[in-house]
């Protein structure tokens, strides 16, 4: 509980009368303490039960100065001016763990242009990296879309040291643009259709991105999208840490977008894509990622963690103020999440890449169609409704109406639920509650209902529950036929 | 250099304004000397805080040419410039790390040191240490200077001018107050 200061007065006051008694005083000094007090007490019981010990959580570790990463030139090898293979250094723009970037130019003047250096560590034996290198150039070189920076060359430098040379991109990472610009929703949602292009274009080239995350999409002043890095993660993996969970760390990809099967080291597929796809488009809808994985923590909790990762509804985790960044009202903004934005969302990043979208296409389509107002497949329910109306309709004796029309007097009310199971449904708007009921349209006396639970990712048994319900309406209607009764939506 | 020590006794006389300014030249020689000190060390240097304090006095003030009461002043004073330095490095770092100018540095993130629970640990105790400064000054300042200036019980006394033992008692409090009371 944190105190106010007036508060914390009184706990400080009292505490020095507590300290000065030994052991079986205090306990009888806090019960003691008037009325007033009582609302401390907790408080003060905890204090003197850790009085005398050690355990300090916060106060033990003494800060320390640490070099700031910008500022780390001291673990550059490289200043301005230097050459590595053809290019020659111009300045620094980042530096990090695994890898630094510099700005540089063609030493040999073969083009003009800057590119951006990135250079890593070396990890692997020289003729393994080049081999590498060599094989990833000529994929990438293969990559020439509007929103994917291009990978010039790779290589290695005679003296050992591995490079990428890239489009030198000048943008802000597409969250922060989006937030700097009060973007919104439609607009956000347009631009993530750019990346998806792009990663949809790389995809049907049998390459996969790995390591999709706002910093690595950047929106240039023009508004528009380009993505960087696209599949060199694994060229910065080195042989022994790669596919395993306890050198996640040292890989350092950043666990926050990258999908349960890649932190737990297993090889990447275009659906790893599809759930980062689905972090990022969380955060442009509500400024927020849809879970954080303490950083620093044991491979076996980390392990832990994935597999309980539960995805809220974005409408549900609105950081504060994500309404303004957003051009409207934080109330405005749940309720256009509510629906078909947070299943879509949900659908993205579902646990197994199986319950995903099957690609970033249909992903992309989703999105479309949800800009369009057309129904979105993350929300099966309507489709399902559809399907179980269609299979209503096929009885001769049951005309289904719209709910709207006048009179209705049975309806089919699909509603979705919240999904209790755990493990891979946690993305769930799959389950599917329909209750039908069945009144008599003269005068609205109740003739028959019935609750069907269904999984409708469940094709079939969406079909077979539409198809009983179809065969259980018919002998509800039997004692009716000559009255040629009618079953409405 | 004289202006630390010319900025203390004006301070000392009185003149509020001298306070600021103190703060800044202070702020100001600690992190050059800090930036210097790291960049000599390589790759994993860390600072001790003390240390750091103690060089920059006998830098900037000069051994022997202050009063006592000036250089106990000063060492209040440096634990909360150190403070100031520690906090906006922190604060720097982590904005760094959610993504501000990274744009670049996609593969690099670093997450093995546990640097990120240290900033976020030392945000905490500050932004703790605010509100506790209101309900106790001086519980605050002996946490300040302790976690902050990394100074010894004896420094602590002998700066605020109090016995070793209040300053322990005081530390055992603040540190029952800030763990509980403003986790």
């Amino acid at each position: 509980m944190a105190l106010t200061a007036a508060e914390l007065a009184t706990v400080s006051r009292l505490l020095d009368e507590a300290l000065a008694l030994g052991a079986v005083a205090r306990a009888r000094w806090l019960q003691a303490l008037p009325a007033e007090h009582h609302n401390l007490v907790p408080v003060l019981r905890e204090m003197l039960s850790r009085a005398g010990t050690t355990s300090g959580l916060l106060l033990d570790r003494q800060p320390k100065l640490r070099e700031h990463r910008t500022s780390r030139k001291a673990g550059s090898a490289q200043k301005a001016g230097d050459r590595i293979g053809p290019y020659q250094l111009i300045r620094q723009l980042g530096t990090g763990g695994m890898a630094e970037v510099w700005l540089a130019s063609r030493a040999d003047g073969a083009y003009k242009r800057d590119i951006a250096l990135k250079l890593t560590r070396a990890t692997r034996s020289r003729n393994v990296l080049e081999r590498l290198f060599a094989r990833e150039r000529d994929i990438q070189a293969s990559l020439e879309h509007p929103n994917i920076a291009r990978l010039y060359d790779a290589g290695v430098s005679p003296e050992g040291l591995p490079y990428l040379a890239m489009e030198y991109v000048q943008g802000q990472p597409l969250t922060a643009w989006c937030d700097a610009h009060r973007v919104g929703l439609r607009e956000r949602l347009t631009l993530l259709l750019q990346v998806t292009d792009a990663v949809q274009y790389a995809h049907a080239r049998q390459i996969v991105h790995r390591d999709l995350k706002p910093s690595n999409i950047l929106v240039a002043g023009s508004g528009q999208v380009r993505l960087l890095d696209f599949g060199i993660a694994k060229l910065v993996e080195s042989e022994e840490t790669a596919g395993s969970i306890v050198n996640l760390y040292a890989r350092a990809l950043t666990p926050d977008y990258a999908s349960p099967e890649l932190l737990r080291g297993e090889p990447a597929v275009p659906a790893s894509d599809v759930y980062s796809l689905g972090v990022v488009l969380y955060e442009l809808l509500t400024g927020n990622r849809p879970y954080a994985l303490a950083s620093g923590a044991s491979a076996g909790r980390l392990a832990q963690a994935i597999a309980e990762i539960r995805v809220e509804n974005p409408s549900a985790r609105l950081a504060p103020g994500a309404g303004i960044a957003r051009a409207t009202t934080q109330d405005r903004l749940v309720g256009r999440l509510q629906g078909d934005l947070d299943a879509l969302a949900l659908k993205a990043l579902a646990q197994l890449p199986a319950d995903r979208y099957p690609s970033v296409a249909a992903l992309a389509d989703d999105i479309r169609r949800y800009l369009s107002g057309e129904p979105v497949h993350a929300l099966p329910n309507q489709r399902s409704a559809e399907e179980l109306i269609a299979a209503l309709a096929r009885n001769p004796n049951v005309r289904v109406k719209r709910r709207s029309s006048e009179g209705a007097s049975a309806n089919t009310g699909a509603r979705r639920h919240a999904d209790p199971a755990p493990e891979h449904r946690r993305a769930s708007a799959t389950a599917l509650r329909i209750t039908v009921q069945l009144a008599k349209a003269a005068d609205g006396t109740h003739v028959w209902s019935h609750t069907y639970d269904l999984d409708v990712k469940d094709r079939v048994s969406a079909r077979n529950v539409a198809g009983s319900v179809g065969k259980a309406v018919e002998e509800a209607l039997a004692p009716f036929k000559s009255h040629g009764k009618r079953k409405k939506r | 250099m004289a202006t630390i020590t010319l900025l203390l006794q004006r301070v000392r006389d009185g003149q509020s304004a001298a306070r600021d300014e103190l703060f800044a030249v202070a702020y100001d020689n600690l992190k050059r000397l800090a930036r210097a000190r790291l960049r000599g060390g390589g790759r994993n240097t860390e600072l001790d805080t003390t240390a750091l304090v103690h060089e920059a006095y006998l830098r900037f003030v000069g051994s022997g040419e202050l009063r006592a009461e000036d250089r106990r002043a000063f060492f209040a004073y440096a634990s909360r410039v150190m403070r100031s330095v520690i906090v906006d490095s922190a604060r720097e770092r982590l904005a760094e790390r959610r993504g501000g100018d990274a744009a670049h540095l996609t593969l690099t993130t670093q997450m093995a040191d546990g640097m990120s629970a240290d900033e976020e640990a030392i945000l905490k105790v500050h932004e703790a240490l605010t509100v506790l400064e209101a309900a106790d000054p001086r519980l605050a300042q002996v946490v300040e200077m302790r976690y902050f200036g990394g100074y010894t019980e004896q420094e602590i006394a002998e700066a605020l001018d109090v016995s070793d033992r209040t300053v322990r008692r005081d530390w055992e409090k603040a540190r029952l107050l800030l763990e509980v009371a403003l986790k």
